[in-house]
């Protein structure tokens, strides 16, 4: 990030102070910062939050800094007391060990979670750091503690089902095979509370980490309800051209009856699924271009096919 | 040597830290804040600056501008919001980056968003960013790291937008605004108030009190109430400005993208002293002293 004179200058001289901090250090002084908002013997900007004057010094800093402050954030996090420094500490440890890349933070986040795993389910205050620490976790992936802790936590009933898309998406992170079990899991938590989700924003998140075109191609091994959910987002959100689904992309130069890329072998429920969603994506396509003949033409080609296989009609 | 001479020989040291004494010296003429605040306030600066110093990043026209800042967050809520009342009949907004939106204001369960390092991509500029109760923390205010909120006007913000190219909107919002903090690459976002979010609110325009030791501060008083930022990339003022207490967070208010900032104009010390054309005056630090001292009556 490029900073200003005066930023830089403030920065210099913050990394000269802290020169000879040890993890102890920087530790109380975190506790001290986190808690009253109060940085001395620092000097930070009136208006920027304390973790961006932290992430600046880290920058600016030599390695033995950069390690010293790496440890001291772990430090406070091994030190950290609810009754002591309060949920909102914590959260800001965690942010603090996404910050600056302090991967030796898992551990203790970790093990936080699994020994409070009964409070995800019914406790508001921890269930909002619990947000946060996952969504740290999860950018440490792939990381064999965090496949393990997120597989628990997925897979716990008692753990909040508003937690599963991070979870999820963490456990895919960790370990890409898991994709399928890990979806299929978020989608039969997503039913117990199904407003919670904003869907667009979930299935950008993976398509961000799998790529549009993976996750349509990964979603074959998915059950039904998690695939018509990927597949309509998918297409909705016009992150895959309809030519995934049917060997067509909606454009010009279609000819009746020339329909492609689909094998009638397949799972006719899953073939119809596909033409949903490829129906989805062209509508979205031929609404922008104003072309609706040509979409109508072909979403009757569509249906005539689906109508054709009479075992392809959903039940 | 007295604290106060000290303090305001330290102050007067640097083009820097000479900026804030001029905003402190035009409010206390124009009666813009309290003066029992200000004197709580040099109370406890002259209580921090007679201690020994010992080792920290500061110099010592730094520290005495840091004092200042520390005196005023230590006096506490009373010390906020106290400037001339603003009137605030029409929409308002505040920008805000986007760690700070994930940090404190959203969940990020909703979403399933990942802390991760590198910028998000796809969106687009001017886009807004839906907002659902299940998204909101429940503990989020409008504040920043003092207990206050800086807010300008939307309908600023819109004409700015119209006239400016979409690649360069944050950054022209940012000099416009004198929001200095926010560096390159920063993803900055307008946060749309909804009507009447601030009814029953103070309002204020800003004074030395909210707006510290920041060299882009400037006290201004105003004929529409509000106070006037420092324009960083233009010699003159910039957007109106005022604060007001930390209010609930909820799902009434609007998120719009506003892009990165790509270019930041960051003018000297020396240039923002230039272009200020309250002229210092040699009974400027006696005017302080009158303000802060209490005089006893001796029989």
């Amino acid at each position: 990030m490029k900073r200003n004179a005066e930023a830089i200058r403030r920065v210099q001289a913050n990394v000269r102070a802290v020169a000879d901090w040890t993890p102890r250090h920087w530790a109380t002084w975190l506790f001290a910062v986190l808690r009253t908002g109060d940085e001395y013997p620092l000097d930070f900007s009136r208006f920027a939050e304390p973790l961006d004057e932290l992430e600046a010094i880290f920058e600016h800093a030599g390695e033995s800094v950069r390690s010293a402050m790496k440890d001291g954030v772990i430090k406070a996090i091994h030190e950290w007391d609810r009754r002591y420094h309060g949920y909102g500490v914590l959260q800001q440890l965690s942010n603090a060990a996404a910050r600056l890349r302090a991967s030796d933070a898992i551990h203790d986040l970790a093990d936080f979670l699994m020994r409070n795993r009964t409070r995800l389910e019914r406790d508001e205050d921890f269930f909002e750091v619990a947000d946060s620490i996952i969504a740290v976790l999860a950018g440490f992936a792939p990381d064999p503690i965090i496949e393990k802790v997120f597989n628990a936590l997925l897979f716990d009933d008692k753990v909040s089902p508003r937690l599963s898309g991070l979870l999820s998406i963490g456990l895919t992170m960790s370990n890409r095979k898991r994709f399928p079990a890990a979806f299929d899991r978020f989608i039969d938590r997503r039913k117990l509370d199904p407003t919670f989700f904003d869907d667009d924003q979930v299935v950008t998140e993976y398509a961000h980490f799998m790529g549009p075109r993976g996750l349509a191609e990964e979603a074959r091994h998915l059950q039904l309800p998690a695939q018509q959910y990927l597949y309509s987002n998918l297409a909705k959100l016009r992150l895959v051209n309809p030519e995934v689904f049917i060997g067509w992309d909606g454009g010009e130069g279609h000819r009746h009856g020339d329909l492609a890329g689909f094998d009638d072998r397949e799972e006719p429920t899953h073939l119809t699924v596909r033409y949903d969603a490829a129906r989805i994506g062209i509508e979205a396509r031929v609404k922008r271009r104003r072309s609706q003949t040509l979409g109508h033409a072909v979403l009757s080609d569509i249906a005539k096919r689906i109508n054709a296989n009479p075992a392809a009609t959903p039940a | 040597m007295s604290n106060l001479t000290s303090w305001w020989r330290a102050m007067s040291a640097k083009p820097r830290s000479r900026l804030p004494l001029r905003n402190l010296i035009y409010d206390l003429r124009r009666n813009r804040v309290s003066r029992q605040t200000v004197r709580d306030v040099f109370r406890l600066l002259f209580r921090l600056w007679s201690r020994r110093s010992g080792r920290t990043a500061l110099s010592s026209s730094a520290r005495a501008m840091k004092l200042l800042d520390r005196a005023i967050i230590r006096v506490g809520a009373q010390a906020f919001c106290i400037g001339p009342r603003v009137r605030c009949r029409e929409r308002v907004s505040r920008i805000i980056d986007e760690k700070s939106i994930w940090d404190f204001l959203l969940l990020k369960s909703s979403r399933a968003r990942i802390v991760r390092r590198e910028a998000p991509s796809g969106r687009s500029v001017g886009a807004m960013l839906p907002i659902r109760a299940e998204d909101v923390r429940r503990r989020a205010m409008l504040r920043g790291r003092a207990p206050i909120a800086w807010i300008t006007k939307s309908s600023v913000l819109h004409t700015i937008a119209r006239t400016t190219a979409e690649g360069d909107l944050a950054g022209r919002i940012r000099d416009f605004l004198g929001l200095a903090h926010y560096q390159a690459d920063d993803q900055l976002f307008e946060i749309v108030y909804p009507r009447g979010a601030l009814t029953g609110q103070d309002v204020a325009a800003p004074t030395i009190l909210d707006g510290g030791s920041s060299p882009v501060y400037r006290s201004c008083s105003h004929p529409d109430t509000w106070g006037r930022a420092n324009d960083l990339r233009a010699r003159r003022l910039g957007g109106p400005e005022a604060v007001h207490r930390p209010i609930r967070f909820t799902a009434g208010f609007k998120l719009r993208y506003l892009g990165p900032v790509k270019k930041q104009h960051d003018p000297s010390h020396r240039a923002l002293e230039r272009r200020d054309s309250r002229r210092r005056t040699r009974h400027d630090m006696s005017h302080l002293r009158a303000c802060i001292v209490i005089r006893s009556s001796r029989k």
